[in-house]
């Protein structure tokens, strides 16, 4: 932990930018902008549009600054409106869908992510979990967040984190036997 | 000791994801070590995991990225104050050096203060002859057979409802303090307006509050019914020459008619184009969806790519950076029944429609399984209590809910 974060948690940091406080807002963005367009890229694969969220994602904040609530957690708002604005654009990128219809999410966000999990078994194995489960369990393997940012993430229970973490892992073994025993004994 | 009914799996993610404190990954090593097989089967856990580790992404310059940030949302403006005084020879030698440190941490910012001093110096005032106004205008009141005076005062103009704290303020910034990051557009564009000619008339904002609508009248007559938590940016006076305003989020319109001048309406997406009609736009997440009451209005996007005439009972939609949809069928009423203290969803996703209910009671309310925020909700709703609207979703989507310390979460039965 940053000298800045521990001078400066969360709460404080979201209750200040709620009042309109683009010190704390610049601060704000400091802590998350990286990680987050780290998570945009791993979901995409593509730099420039992941940059391109990241400040859509800052400036909606800012604009909606007055709808911040200072005793929830803005990393999990952060990665959860991240998420939106993701599913968001490959809505927008489908031409074929109406403005006003809404896509099940996860159906196009499978078709954007087939084409680099080919790339080898892992991505694949990945890919064929349920999408709840591979959510959560990137959430917590890739971006390091903790079951309850994940659930608040999520919009689930720490209960329901804890279980699809455990069915992933189960699965992830259980297809990666092969590949694993073979790094194992070569 | 770990409890039986608590399947391995559930520890070896917890342990490896970083969920045990230093006492549970104790009693986790205990377990582990009564056991060979359990080691052999958590170092397979153990495997997997590192096995599974993060693509690393490219790198981010996030000093450039505020930079952009803040030029786009006009954060910094007092950073031109303090420059000013800088290039007058105003600041005491600890500040300039604190200036000086900040150019040089960033090329944007150095870039940034180039730009205004060189606008700053090309603008500056030269020493000329005095040029007495008084008596300027009294020539010119004569020649064009004027009321000669000190002033002549602007013709009073019907003030719009603007409650002051509804209005956004500009916000302060000191960004020499922290002095992480610099600015760039933001710098130019302010005092590009400063040293041009002063507009007309002032630009204002007027911002609805999460849970209330507001009326606002605008000098050409034109009401606007602003909804909750949405935004209106315009001219005060508007200019009759160009009736222009941004909106952002909801409004109902009931437009002044005047045959020679347009009413246009921007979003970040569309332009709304009128002579004179009721007829609603909605903007969110870059859609601009406008349903017309009564009269036509012009529909065109941003980018050009195509526009639709609409008519009384007919919508349409734009999406970013895309033609307008062909025209169709709405019931207008049922659009805008907001206006009566009513929230209507129609074909609305419940993930987007929580979303706005959370907003309009200013409550938080969660869908305890995200899958059912891709349910399809339609429905005319009340605004004065939450907990029937959500009964009656409940009772359309066969769903229940629980209030539990103040968030209501949305389940199935």
């Amino acid at each position: 932990m940053s000298s800045s974060e521990t001078a400066n948690p969360d709460k404080e940091l979201t209750a200040a930018v709620k009042t309109g406080d683009s010190e704390a807002f610049q601060q704000l963005y400091f802590r998350y902008a990286e990680p987050l367009f780290g998570f945009l890229w791993r979901r995409l694969s593509q730099r420039e549009l992941a940059e391109d969220l990241v400040q859509e994602l800052f400036a909606k904040v800012w604009r909606n600054r007055a709808n911040l609530d200072p005793n929830q957690s803005i990393k999990a708002y952060l990665y959860q409106a991240a998420n939106n604005l993701m599913i968001d654009h490959l809505r927008r990128k489908n031409p074929d869908l109406g403005a006003v219809e809404v896509m099940p999410e996860h159906s196009t966000v499978e078709v954007d992510e087939t084409r680099f999990e080919k790339r080898d078994q892992i991505q694949k194995a990945l890919a064929d979990l349920p999408d709840a489960q591979r959510n959560v369990f990137l959430l917590s393997r890739f971006e390091g967040l903790k079951y309850g940012e994940i659930a608040a993430v999520m919009n689930i229970s720490v209960k329901t984190v804890e279980t699809h973490m455990n069915r992933a892992l189960k699965k992830l073994r259980h297809q990666l036997r092969a590949l694993l025993a073979l790094l194992f004994w070569g | 000791m770990k409890p039986e009914k608590i399947p391995d799996e559930t520890w070896f993610a917890a342990v490896l994801a970083d969920e045990c404190d230093p006492t549970d990954v104790a009693a986790f090593k205990a377990w582990l070590a009564e056991d060979p097989e359990r080691v052999m089967s958590f170092g397979a856990y153990e495997q997997l995991w590192q096995r599974l580790a993060p693509p690393q992404a490219p790198p981010f310059d996030v000093v450039d990225g505020w930079c952009r940030l803040a030029a786009q949302l006009h954060l910094g403006s007092d950073v031109p104050e303090a420059w000013t005084l800088y290039l007058e020879d105003g600041l005491s030698a600890e500040e300039r050096a604190r200036i000086d440190q900040w150019r040089a941490q960033h090329k944007n910012n150095e870039a940034a203060f180039a730009a205004f001093s060189a606008l700053w110096q090309a603008t500056g005032p030269k020493s000329g002859p005095a040029f007495d106004v008084q008596q300027g205008w009294d020539t010119l009141a004569a020649e064009l057979a004027l009321p000669a005076g000190k002033q002549t005062a602007a013709p009073t103009q019907s003030e719009p409802r603007v409650e002051e704290d509804n209005v956004v303020p500009f916000p302060g910034f000191r960004m020499l303090i922290s002095g992480a990051a610099g600015m760039a557009a933001v710098v130019l564009v302010g005092i590009l307006i400063f040293f041009a000619a002063p507009p007309p008339s002032e630009s204002k904002t007027v911002k609805a509050g999460p849970d209330k609508q507001i009326l606002i009248t605008l000098t050409d007559g034109t009401e606007v019914q602003l909804n909750a938590g949405s935004r209106l940016v315009f001219h005060d006076p508007l200019p009759r020459d160009d009736r222009a305003v941004t909106l952002f989020g909801q409004a109902y319109f009931k437009v002044e008619h005047d045959a020679d001048s347009p009413f246009r309406i921007h979003t970040e997406e569309a332009t709304v184009t009128v002579l004179g009609t009721r007829f609603e736009v909605w903007t969110r997440d870059r859609r601009t969806r406008v349903v017309v009451r009564d009269g036509s209005v012009a529909l065109e996007d941003r980018s050009g790519k195509g526009r639709v005439v609409l008519t009384e009972n007919q919508m349409s939609v734009v999406t970013a950076g895309k033609a307008p949809l062909e025209p169709r069928e709405a019931n207008a009423e049922a659009a805008i029944s907001w206006r009566q203290g009513r929230i209507v969803f129609e074909r609305v996703a419940l993930a987007d429609a929580v979303r706005d209910l959370g907003l309009a009671f200013d409550s938080a309310i969660v869908l305890d399984d995200p899958a059912l925020g891709e349910r399809t909700l339609s429905g005319s709703f009340p605004t004065d209590n939450l907990e029937t609207v959500l009964e009656e979703i409940g009772l359309a989507l066969n769903l229940a809910y629980t209030e539990r310390d103040g968030v209501y979460h949305i389940h199935a039965r």
